[in-house]
């Protein structure tokens, strides 16, 4: 029997380049570093003999030195060994960062328990036998994986268990349907026949590549991403983890999840329409978040309008939320235009007729508009628009008056 | 404002002028020349120009006639007061006074000031102002030729823009945009056009708006570079991968894989040394044995074909003498075969002679039946004409015997009896009877008594006597009638009897007795005619006369005495024939007998020229034999001669050896031993070829050619793996993926950026639109009340629907007069010159009814000439328009040349006559 940690997609090195503060977005990228330490305490608290990651250690192919360094530095301190393959972010072409000079030389120097596994070919570790099949280009339309079906299987020793480490999407399996807005999928490419690898005589599959852990077969498992780099647009949302696997040659494995993950990525919707929904949404961002500042992002889709008051309200608490938060990504619009009262003093001043006709004829092409359905959420997207527009206008006119008032 | 009176003198023509203004309407007429003008033009100068002011103006005012400064002085009613003003235009010097009935008197620019006031204008004109003399009043005073121009192509002031919306916004409630209104819309202005350029609308570039643009396409020039740059390292990272496999698979497959051929090919090279070298040794072997099996192969080959030559020589000697013994057996039998044709042939030749004597005999006796038949005919037939001509004789006899009674003269003779028997009738109804019933005196009819119970029937006058004393003469039928009638039947009879006795007969009976035996006499002779047409049909020439027949008979006599003659020659003949088989004598029998013999001598002719076909082959066949032996004869010498030199020549090549078959067997030995030596050199050559072909030098060559190519490429390969490897490290050091997400952030925030920018932009446009239409719709609320005003002046001109309009611009006043007909707006300049004149006249009226409320509920309006193009009918409305403008308080001075167009209207009247001296 041997106890190992299966981990996975640790994405190091990733920009965080839509977080527009500096020191956010290095908080975020030493935070992905950081996990790596709480790794460490697993391995020591669980006394695992070794470390395997499933791909995408790295972001991309080009990581900065810097952060080369310092994740060596990390793995160095795991001390047990840390057996890697590259995946489709990180992938093991020739010139790709694994074959860099720096890094080979701060390995050498910083981690030598790391081990990077290049070829498809099985490797015998601490007991157990590794067939790590690693993605050597972007985009491959072959299986990694195909290699194992044709493996002379006697050659192995027949006690040690056998632990397939491979990377990418299973056929038949839904796919990844996180950050759908934020990269392409990979598509059809490094699809792994996972019915194909349950029929060999392997006891255990370590899976890369979808950030939410899951169980996927018997013995194959995606382990999750340990700390969380995009919003999660799923329901199962198993992120911020690592397995604690236990396997042996011929029995099931014995798998147990092990949180790591620090930082909260989190997604509301709102829709405003009185300045009640503003207390409405302070109440749900803090049962959600709390008072914790600089640990969370916040994904929140916007939609309706609010008064000039209710919206300038609006928007000092996403300022507020904006400080405390390590991002806040909007999307969607909340409207503003003016409110009854607003209006009326708009539409009532009998001393400037042009403005009284002009906020009067606004607020009835407005009142046809929304009448028609154009607020409504499957209004034509080019009637929203206009609505918008009918209301930014009444918002302008409403500050010139007041303006020519002073 | 009214004017009440004004006194002009030195003025141009005018030396001394009085006139006083009816608060109505003043028609002032006068000829051409007589100083209307002059008028208007002093007035309005008076009012509006400074007394001190110098130059044209004042110039134009002198009198060339009278002595002395222009001077006017004008009373008129304003501010509720009358007022007198005097003024002397003598330059600087000139003087103003102006007098209240209240006892204002002022005098110099203080006079000068009160009289702007007065008639609402900023101030008087000086001299050097004159340019804005002409705007003064411009919708009041209608100077000579100018009542067709459009008022409101003026500027505003002339008509005095400001007091026209002042009134109509206190008339309709209305109000102006406010000055807030005109901050915003300016703001909006500026806004706008800091974003947007004036003429096409384009965005300017250092616009927020233009800048967010460019941002937003310098974001997107940005990724698209990061883009590149990551593309670029994808494909230099993938050169790379394809150099180094490359690399690989030259090293470890493709060079190891050449060397080992090329260490085999050097190995091979050896053998084939040894394998040349034993090769030609064993062709050298070879030569000889060669040499001495072909000839034995050839001496062989002689010998065969000789042998050859000899048995086919005796085969064809053999042939020709079997031929020519067959050939003369079947000549013989041919003879045989002739003679036996021959022999045929005779017999047929005799039996077709005796056929065709015996026929000859045949068709002569049958000539000679047929003969004796044609005349036996030719006889009956004369026999029976004869028979007929002596009946025919009798019964044209019996018919002249009797009277000459047709059918026709019957039909007379009954037609005569008739009439005798209709006149005997006619007379009997004339005729009277006469009865004595009772007479006891002697009653005596044409002197013979009558009797009593006797009637007596008269025809003709008679005398009745009854007694002595009474004589009665009875006329029955009138007299006349009964003598007529009696005429008429004795005619009648006449007629009858002489018709009878003319043909000889007693009564109609005979005579039809008569007719009916003279039918029967024809009908006889008619058919003894036909009878003998029919007889005769059946005999050739039976129509034809008796002279005819008598010729025909002759030449059938004299045709039988040639035959006669004919058969006597044939006498023997038919001796003979009769002896062998009898010959009949009748034609039927003869006939027959003949078609007999023409049929059998038919039937010989088939087998007779069959028999002499067949002769005349025999005879060529015969022939064709003989040919055919004396070749085949003539053969058989030079064969036997040409064997025997044969044979001779065999026994010579066969010279040592036992037999041919000896020879045979040596050969094929030598045969087989060359066979044998020669698969062993083919063996050596293949071997030798296999090893050449695998290798040999050009091969071992083009193989150090390869492997140093492929050696070279690794190297440069290598290089080229080193620069791939620099390529992917340089772009990779500025990690392409970090900065291809930085770029996508950046844009995503100017495109965000821009959209709002955007946004607003569209949001300010919308306002400023808004705030142009209501503006138009305020200025509506201005120019409507004054085209309503219009319309009023011009309604008896206007037809149902029809109207005028104008608009109203803030700030830039009234425009765009136009004027409805048939449903059409026309611009002012596109309306006729009557029209403009009406137009521009109710527009000016609705003017001044507006605004006379700023003026004492009074203005006065001055019209020169101003209706020149106006007919008759139009005068007719114009008149009413002044009248309704006089009805609604206003003042209307009208200086005609033809004063008694508006006869009838009520105000006074007033003539100029030039030259002028007193007042009318």
């Amino acid at each position: 029997m041997v106890r190992f940690l299966h981990t996975a997609d640790w994405q190091i090195g990733k920009p965080y380049h839509r977080v527009a503060d500096g020191q956010k977005r290095f908080r975020l990228q030493q935070e992905r570093i950081a996990a790596i330490g709480r790794i460490r305490e697993v391995v020591v608290r669980h006394g695992a003999s070794f470390v395997v990651v499933a791909g995408d250690l790295f972001d991309s192919t080009t990581v900065a030195a810097a952060a080369v360094v310092e994740v060596l530095e990390a793995i160095g301190e795991l001390e047990v060994p840390v057996l890697v393959i590259p995946g489709n972010h990180d992938h093991g072409a020739p010139g790709s960062l694994w074959h860099r000079p720096d890094l080979l030389r701060q390995r050498q120097r910083r981690a030598p328990n790391l081990e990077v596994l290049l070829e498809r070919q099985p490797v015998s570790h601490g007991g157990a036998v590794l067939l790590p099949c690693p993605l050597l280009r972007n985009q491959d339309s072959l299986d990694p994986t195909g290699w194992i079906s044709r493996l002379d299987w006697t050659s192995l020793p027949s006690s040690d268990p056998r632990i397939v480490l491979a990377h990418g999407g299973i056929q038949g399996f839904g796919g990844r349907d996180y950050g759908a807005d934020e990269e392409a999928q990979t598509g059809a490419v490094n699809r792994i026949d996972l019915a194909a690898l349950e029929c060999c005589p392997v006891d255990y599959i370590a899976l890369g590549d979808w950030h939410n852990g899951q169980q996927v077969g018997t013995r194959a498992w995606y382990c999750g991403t340990p700390e969380p780099d995009r919003f999660d647009q799923g329901e199962n949302n198993q992120r911020g983890q690592v397995l604690l696997v236990e396997a042996e040659r011929g029995g099931l494995p014995r798998v147990e999840v092990v949180a790591t993950g620090r930082i909260g990525w989190h997604n509301l919707h709102v829709h405003l329409q009185e300045d009640a929904d503003i207390d409405r949404f302070e109440r749900l961002v803090r049962e959600r978040i709390g008072d914790r500042v600089a640990r969370d992002l916040l994904r929140l889709e916007v939609s309706g309008s609010l008064s000039l008051a209710g919206h300038s309200r609006w928007n000092q608490k996403l300022d507020e939320l904006r400080h405390q938060l390590l991002r806040l990504r909007i999307k969607g619009h909340c409207g503003q235009a003016p409110g009854p009262e607003e209006l009326a003093a708009l539409v009532e001043r009998r001393g400037d007729p042009l403005i009284a006709a002009v906020a009067t004829q606004l607020r009835s092409q407005l009142e046809q508009r929304i009448q028609a359905g154009a607020d409504g959420a499957d209004a034509d997207p080019a009637e929203g628009e206009r609505l918008a527009i009918l209301r930014l206008a009444l918002c302008e006119l409403h500050r010139l008056a007041t303006a020519a008032e002073a | 404002m009214r004017l009440l009176h004004c006194r002009v003198q030195n003025v141009r023509l005018h030396g001394d002028l009085p006139l006083h203004f009816d608060p109505g309407l003043t028609l002032i007429g006068g000829a051409n020349e007589s100083g209307k003008s002059t008028l208007v033009e002093a007035l309005h100068r008076t009012l509006f120009l400074k007394a001190s002011a110098a130059g044209a103006p004042v110039e134009a005012l002198r009198s060339r006639h009278h002595p002395g400064h222009p001077t006017v002085e004008l009373g008129f009613e304003a501010a509720g007061d009358r007022w007198t003003l005097a003024k002397r235009f003598s330059g600087s010097s000139g003087s103003v006074v102006l007098r209240s009935e209240r006892g204002e008197v002022l005098s110099g620019p203080a006079a000068e000031e009160r009289l702007a006031s007065l008639l609402g204008v900023g101030e008087t004109l000086g001299g050097k102002q004159v340019g804005r003399l002409p705007m003064r009043w411009a919708h009041l005073w209608v100077p000579q030729g100018s009542s067709g121009d459009n008022l409101l192509n003026r500027e505003a002031s002339s008509y005095d823009l400001e007091t026209l919306i002042e009134r109509l916004e206190a008339n309709g409630g209305a109000a102006l945009q406010s000055s807030h209104d005109q901050w915003v819309a300016n703001q909006l202005d500026t806004i706008l056009a800091d974003t947007f350029t004036a003429r096409k609308g384009d965005v300017r570039r250092q616009s927020p708006l233009g800048i967010a643009r460019q941002a937003a396409a310098q974001a997107e020039a940005t990724v698209a570079e990061a883009q590149a740059r990551l593309a670029a390292f994808e494909t230099a990272s993938n050169d790379l991968a394809q150099l180094e496999e490359r690399l690989e698979w030259l090293r470890n497959t493709t060079l190891p894989a050449l060397e080992q051929r090329r260490q085999g090919l050097r190995q091979a090279e050896g053998r084939c040394q040894q394998l040349r070298h034993r090769l030609a040794l064993r062709s050298q072997e070879l030569e000889p044995l060669r040499l001495r099996h072909q000839a034995l192969q050839e001496r062989s080959t002689r010998l065969a074909e000789v042998t050859g030559a000899v048995h086919q020589g005796q085969g064809q000697l053999q042939a020709v003498r079997s031929r020519v013994a067959e050939t003369s057996q079947q000549l013989e039998a041919l003879a045989a075969e002739r003679q036996r044709a021959l022999a045929n042939r005779d017999g047929l030749a005799q039996q077709r002679q005796a056929l065709e004597q015996r026929g000859q005999l045949v068709a002569r006796l049958l000539q000679g039946a047929r003969l004796a038949s044609e005349r036996q005919q030719l006889r009956g037939a004369l026999e029976q004409q004869r028979r007929q001509r002596e009946l025919r004789g009798a019964l044209q006899r019996q018919l002249a015997a009797l009277p000459a009674v047709d059918e026709a003269r019957v039909r007379r003779l009954r037609s005569l009896e008739r009439a005798a028997g209709e006149a005997r009738v006619r007379l009997e109804s004339l005729a009277a009877g006469v009865e004595l019933i009772h007479g006891d005196q002697a009653v005596l009819l044409d002197g013979r008594p009558l009797l009593p119970g006797q009637k007596v029937r008269l025809t003709e006058v008679a005398e009745l006597q009854l007694g002595p004393g009474v004589k009665v003469r009875l006329s029955p039928g009138g007299g006349q009638g009964l003598a007529e009638g009696q005429g008429t039947l004795r005619r009648a009879e006449q007629a009858f009897q002489s018709a009878l006795a003319a043909l000889g007969l007693d009564d109609l009976e005979a005579a039809e007795a008569v007719a009916l035996q003279r039918q029967g006499l024809l009908q006889r002779l008619a058919g003894e005619a036909g009878g003998q047409a029919g007889e005769g049909g059946e005999l050739s020439g039976a129509g034809e006369g008796a002279a005819t027949l008598e010729r025909r008979l002759e030449a059938i006599d004299d045709d039988w005495n040639g035959l006669q003659r004919e058969l006597a020659a044939l006498a023997e003949v038919r001796h003979q024939e009769e002896e062998r088989d009898p010959i009949p004598s009748d034609l039927q029998a003869l006939e027959q007998m003949h078609r007999q013999l023409q049929q059998t001598y038919h039937l010989t002719k088939v087998p007779f020229r069959q028999a002499e076909q067949e002769l005349e082959g025999l005879g060529q066949r015969q022939e064709a034999l003989r040919t055919s032996l004396e070749a085949a004869r003539r053969r058989e010498a030079p064969l036997e001669t040409e064997i025997q030199l044969m044979g001779r020549r065999q026994a010579e090549l066969l010279a040592d050896q036992a037999s041919p078959e000896a020879l045979q067997q040596l050969v094929a030995d030598g045969d087989a031993s060359l066979r044998a030596a020669a698969a062993d050199l083919e063996r050596l050559r293949n071997e030798l070829a296999a090893l050449e072909a695998e290798g040999g030098p050009a091969v071992l060559e083009g193989l150090d050619q390869e492997i140093a190519r492929l050696q070279e490429e690794c190297l440069t390969l290598t290089a080229s793996g080193g620069a791939a490897q620099q390529r992917c490290e340089a772009i990779a050091s500025g990690d392409p993926h970090a900065a291809l997400e930085q770029a996508q952030a950046a844009l995503e925030t100017a495109q965000a950026d821009l959209q709002s920018l955007g946004r607003l932009c569209e949001a300010q446009q919308v306002l400023r639109q808004l705030f142009s239409e209501a503006q138009a719709d305020l200025s509506n609320r201005y120019s409507e009340p004054l085209a309503r005003a219009v319309e009023a002046y011009l309604d008896p001109l206007l037809s149902a629907g029809g109207g005028c309009r104008l608009r109203c611009e803030p700030g830039g006043g009234f425009s765009g007069l136009q004027l409805s007909r048939g449903g059409e707006y026309f611009d002012f300049a596109a309306l006729s010159g009557g029209m403009r004149e009406q137009l521009g006249a109710a527009l000016r009226l609705a003017m001044a009814d507006v605004l006379k409320d700023a003026h004492g509920g009074c203005l006065p309006l001055v019209f020169d000439d101003a209706f020149t193009y106006s007919d008759p009918t139009r005068v007719a409305l114009v008149r009413g328009m002044l009248q309704r403008a006089v009805a609604r308080g206003l003042q209307v001075i009208l200086l005609t040349c033809s004063p008694d167009d508006y006869a009838g209207l009520e105000g006074s009247v007033v003539r100029l006559d030039p030259p002028f001296s007193a007042p009318a």
